[in-house]
């Protein structure tokens, strides 16, 4: 081993992901895909690997696979193919795992989240092992087989010189995009995506360097902020060798909660001799260029790329943008009300929308449902309640009256409800006036903070009159009043 | 003796169709005597009950099947100890396609362990004895299908034909074997050995019988994705043979040194041109090596599929070794134990074999090369056939053998399948058809090989030729002669 030059060192990160698919059934064969159900229940002579049963690829898996190649820009293999992966351990029923390991599903592409960008190497698909559990007696162990056989996509990036926190980033960023193309639940605790990372190191001049590595696989790392925390400190265990002119070896380690370092888990063996086979049950997986072109057709817009395009469309705050791009419901929800909002010619209509739907819609939507189904209230509906309320003729908590109403009874339209519910915003000047100065005579340090210049007291008033008209009143016209109340001529 | 141990399905259903069922409960009957001096079966069926229903291509006849295919509730354990006592949750495709034609199963049928052996040697369940004579083998691994078929005590057999399976024991038991094209028959529910080369086939009294199961098995399978769609339609037995080409291949067949194989063989061609069949000569240099090829691809298969017999799931585990978890090197003892005291010495070597290929280091040199092998011999084939209408060679360099004589010489075992390994390589249908007897008596057969989905023309030649040698109606297995 030359000497490094540690100047020349840069630490790099590859990372290799799974990624349980959401297909409809296991990868080889129709049990449904609920790894989660009772143990052993959902299993078949296929995923039990029982003698004389064969597998058969599940097409659906096949496309969300596709799916997430064509969101990273990889090329589509024409043809990908399944090998045979050999080991003997309780978790494959065949002691083998059926994987594409010569000719994977997609090859190249790059995902960049915010400002960090990995090159992807390649993606293919493999069916998940079971799961071993503590056996009935000392020394033995049992095997649930539910998992064995569900679909997984391997994604594998090419090594990029990146610190934890920009992996952590990326890293929550797949994460969301899986989940807004619906084909992975994101959930982390229940092993939906599964990483392992490789520590090594770049260097400033082109060719192989004895420094690369990669030395340190981190293994066993269930979120984005334990690897970014772990690759950190692998980084400096690792440069800190070669600042003490020693030997990096490789080593697979995990990650150790209690004291914030990485530990060995075991050196890194000789490359185990997996015996690949080509699948012979398995004729190869042809993708033709229609049905990629009729799945890039289909492709959503990228929550990266619509985020932007909110913020710039619909003139939306960064945050706002970003929330409602986390779920895609949510996203398009927005813009079926906005879009409609700006037809009628709502001032600021996009702007509210995003409020209402990030403060009132997205608390009463289970958008963590991996397909979650459609909210109560249509975009037509809320955007004719976002109409009244633009308009003054109710004010907010009275707008929150009406989407309670709606949601108890989809089938009646905000108007019905404002007035069944007789909610109309009161702008009587003589009631107004009763509330505004009832608010005045109950709030009098308010009226001195205004009257010395502080302009929130003026929301702090507003708020005590909305609150004595229990959300009737029209708010515009409380503003006007107060104003003119507090008018120093004013009879206040 | 007693009609329906000679008589053919197609003759029966001719003409006394209403006696294929009282037929089959008598061989169901003789199988149960007689089985304990034949050991065809493994395991026989509960007396079949008289199917309801009268309907359906093979109503009331009763088959032998291969202890490698699966029935709901069968003790399908392909002979092996690892398997002992398993029972299988499901019925096969082909199965399902027998009962629903009205078939019978009769019993499960001796075999080679996982179907790896020429001569029914290697089974848990000891050797079987060739119906013309004991002390011979059946051949293998179909053996005990093809037995049970030459004895009188099936109507016909399912076996499985990996590099010569069914052809060989049809030809050591004077039998019709036919190895239909890969992917024609779906595997779903046939225990595999080397999956890209297993072909489940048929054993029958006549080639009018073996195109009957074909018709009934053919077709493709949602749950075999390697099956092809290509339904079989039996030819209409009274259009005339066209003038057809058949080629001998020269550089496998001048090697034969047996005369009275060599002089059966050319017997049959004299016969073939009196049909009005050209005879050519064809060169198929890459088959000189198909046993070599064959055994270094099915071993590579064979170490793969067997792995998952661990004795955690099937079998009886050692317990004497105890159990360990996954980590510990008590898993691997507890594997290892399973598998020593639970495989035959036959699968034993072919999994050390198969595993030694496929490892880094030797991959290159025996795996990779073999499936360029594999490659070119399939493109040879192809090329061949596509000139000519079917190939003619012997289905053996010998006639059957003495029980034990082979035990010994594992590559002697190996190169009894050297003219059937070709056809299995390139995936080709292949029909064996028997001829005539050898020096000591004992049958001896010739094999055609058509082009991919050539089953129809390999039964319109093999029932003309079968005609002209007339073989079944000079001769009989002396099973049920025996003292």
């Amino acid at each position: 081993m030359a000497p490094a030059v540690l100047s020349q060192l840069i630490p790099s990160v590859g990372l290799e992901i799974h990624v349980r698919l959401q297909s409809s059934t296991k990868l080889f064969c129709a049990c449904p895909n609920l790894p989660d159900a009772a143990a052993n229940a959902l299993t078949c002579p296929v995923c039990m690997g029982l003698p004389g049963s064969l597998p058969v690829l599940s097409e659906d898996a096949v496309r969300c696979g596709l799916q997430v190649a064509l969101a990273m820009g990889a090329r589509v293999n024409r043809r990908s193919a399944f090998d045979r992966k050999h080991y003997f351990y309780p978790d494959l029923p065949r002691n083998y795992q059926i994987t594409q390991y010569a000719h994977p599903l997609a090859t190249g592409g790059r995902l960049v989240i915010g400002d960090v960008g990995f090159m992807i190497r390649r993606l293919h698909l493999e069916e998940d092992a079971a799961r071993i559990l503590a056996g009935p007696r000392v020394g033995t162990v049992a095997v649930d087989l539910n998992r064995a056989g569900t679909p997984l996509l391997e994604i594998v990036t090419e090594p990029a010189p990146v610190t934890g926190a920009q992996v952590r980033a990326w890293l929550q960023g797949l994460r969301r995009l899986l989940r807004y193309l619906e084909v992975n639940d994101g959930n982390l605790e229940k092993g939906s995506m599964r990483c392992d990372a490789n520590v090594g190191f770049l260097t400033r001049q082109d060719g192989p360097h004895p420094w690369h590595g990669p030395w340190s696989e981190l293994k066993n790392l269930n979120s984005p902020g334990m690897i970014g925390r772990a690759v950190d400190h692998e980084v400096e265990r690792l440069t800190a060798l070669a600042d003490r002119g020693a030997v990096p070896v490789q080593e697979t380690r995990g990650w150790d909660r209690k004291s914030g370092c990485t530990r060995l888990l075991r050196p890194k063996e000789e490359t185990r001799d997996y015996r690949y086979l080509p699948e012979p049950d398995l004729p190869p997986v042809s993708v033709g260029q229609e049905q990629l072109a009729r799945l890039a057709d289909r492709l959503p817009e990228l929550p990266e790329a619509r985020r932007e395009r909110l913020r710039r469309q619909y003139h939306l705050a960064s945050e706002a943008a970003f929330t409602l791009c986390r779920h895609r419901v949510l996203a398009d929800y927005f813009e079926a009300v906005a879009g409609r909002l700006a037809e009628s010619e709502v001032a600021q209509g996009a702007t509210l929308a995003a409020n209402w739907i990030l403060t009132e819609v997205a608390g009463r939507w289970d958008t963590n449902d991996l397909r979650p189904g459609p909210f109560p209230v249509p975009p037509a509906a809320m955007a004719d309640l976002l109409r009244l309320l633009a308009s003054g003729m109710i004010g907010r908590p009275a707008a929150k009256q009406v989407l309670a109403a709606l949601l108890a009874d989809p089938g009646s339209t905000p108007e019905e409800v404002v007035q069944r519910l007789n909610l109309s915003g009161i702008d009587d000047r003589d009631q107004l006036d009763i509330w505004c100065r009832e608010a005045l005579t109950q709030a009098p340090e308010a009226v001195d903070s205004w009257l010395a210049g502080k302009a929130e007291a003026l929301e702090f008033l507003m708020g005590r009159v909305m609150a004595l008209s229990a959300g009737r009143a029209d708010p515009v016209r409380v503003r006007e009043t107060l104003l003119d109340l507090l008018r120093p001529d004013g009879s206040g | 003796m007693t009609w329906w141990r000679s008589m053919t399905m197609t003759e029966v259903s001719r003409t006394r169709p209403a006696e294929a069922v009282p037929a089959t409960l008598a061989m169901a009957g003789a199988a149960a005597g007689e089985n304990p001096d034949l050991n065809a079966y493994t395991w026989l069926a509960p007396p079949p009950e008289p199917p309801a229903g009268s309907g359906g291509p093979l109503a009331g006849f009763g088959a032998a099947i291969k202890a490698n295919i699966c029935g709901l509730g069968w003790p399908t354990d392909c002979a092996s100890g690892i398997l002992h006592g398993y029972r299988s949750p499901f019925d096969s495709t082909v199965v399902e396609r027998l009962k629903a034609a009205g078939g019978i199963c009769l019993g499960l049928a001796n075999m080679d362990e996982f179907g790896m052996g020429s001569s029914c040697e290697y089974s848990s369940y000891g050797p079987v004895q060739n119906p013309w004579r004991q002390g011979f083998t059946a051949g293998g691994s179909s053996g005990g299908a093809a037995a049970a078929v030459a004895a009188g005590l099936a109507w016909f057999a399912l076996g499985s034909d990996t590099g010569g399976s069914v052809r060989l024991p049809a030809h050591c038991c004077g039998v019709v074997g036919l190895k239909p094209t890969y992917g024609r028959v779906s595997r779903y529910g046939l225990v595999p050995f080397a999956s890209s080369l297993d072909v489940i086939g048929i054993l029958a009294r006549s080639v009018a019988d073996a195109a009957l199961v074909l018709s009934v098995l053919a077709g493709a399978d949602p749950r075999d994705a390697t099956s092809l769609e290509a339904p079989f339609v039996i030819p209409d037995p009274d259009v005339p043979l066209p003038g057809l080409t058949l080629g001998v291949p020269r550089n496998l067949t001048a090697g034969l040194q047996a005369a009275d194989v060599r002089e059966d063989f050319a017997r049959v061609l004299a016969v073939a041109g009196d049909l009005g069949l050209q005879v050519v000569d064809v060169e198929l240099p890459a088959a000189d090596d198909a046993v070599q090829t064959y055994l270094v691809l099915a071993s590579a298969e064979a170490a793969s599929n067997l792995a998952r017999y661990d004795g955690s799931l099937y079998g009886i585990g050692p317990r004497e070794h105890g159990t360990g978890g996954p980590r510990s090197t008590a898993y691997g003892r507890y594997v290892a134990a399973a598998r020593t005291v639970g495989l035959g010495p036959e699968v034993k070597r072919r999994i050390l074999l198969g595993t030694h290929v496929l490892e880094a280091g030797y991959r290159q040199r025996f795996y990779e090369r073999a499936r360029a092998r594999r490659k070119v011999l399939t493109d040879q084939m192809n090329a061949v056939l596509s000139r000519i209408d079917a190939l003619i060679l012997p289905t053996a360099s010998t006639g059957t053998f003495a029980l034990g004589s082979r035990l010994d010489d594992p590559l002697a075992m190996y190169r009894t399948d050297c003219f059937t390994t070709p056809a299995s390589l390139a995936g080709l249908p292949a029909l064996t058809i028997p001829t005539g007897l050898d020096e000591r008596g004992l049958p001896l057969s010739v094999q055609l090989v058509g082009p991919h989905l050539g089953e129809e023309l390999l039964v319109r030649l093999g029932r003309t030729l079968e005609q002209a040698l007339a073989f079944r109606s000079r001769k009989e297995a002396p099973w049920h002669r025996r003292s």
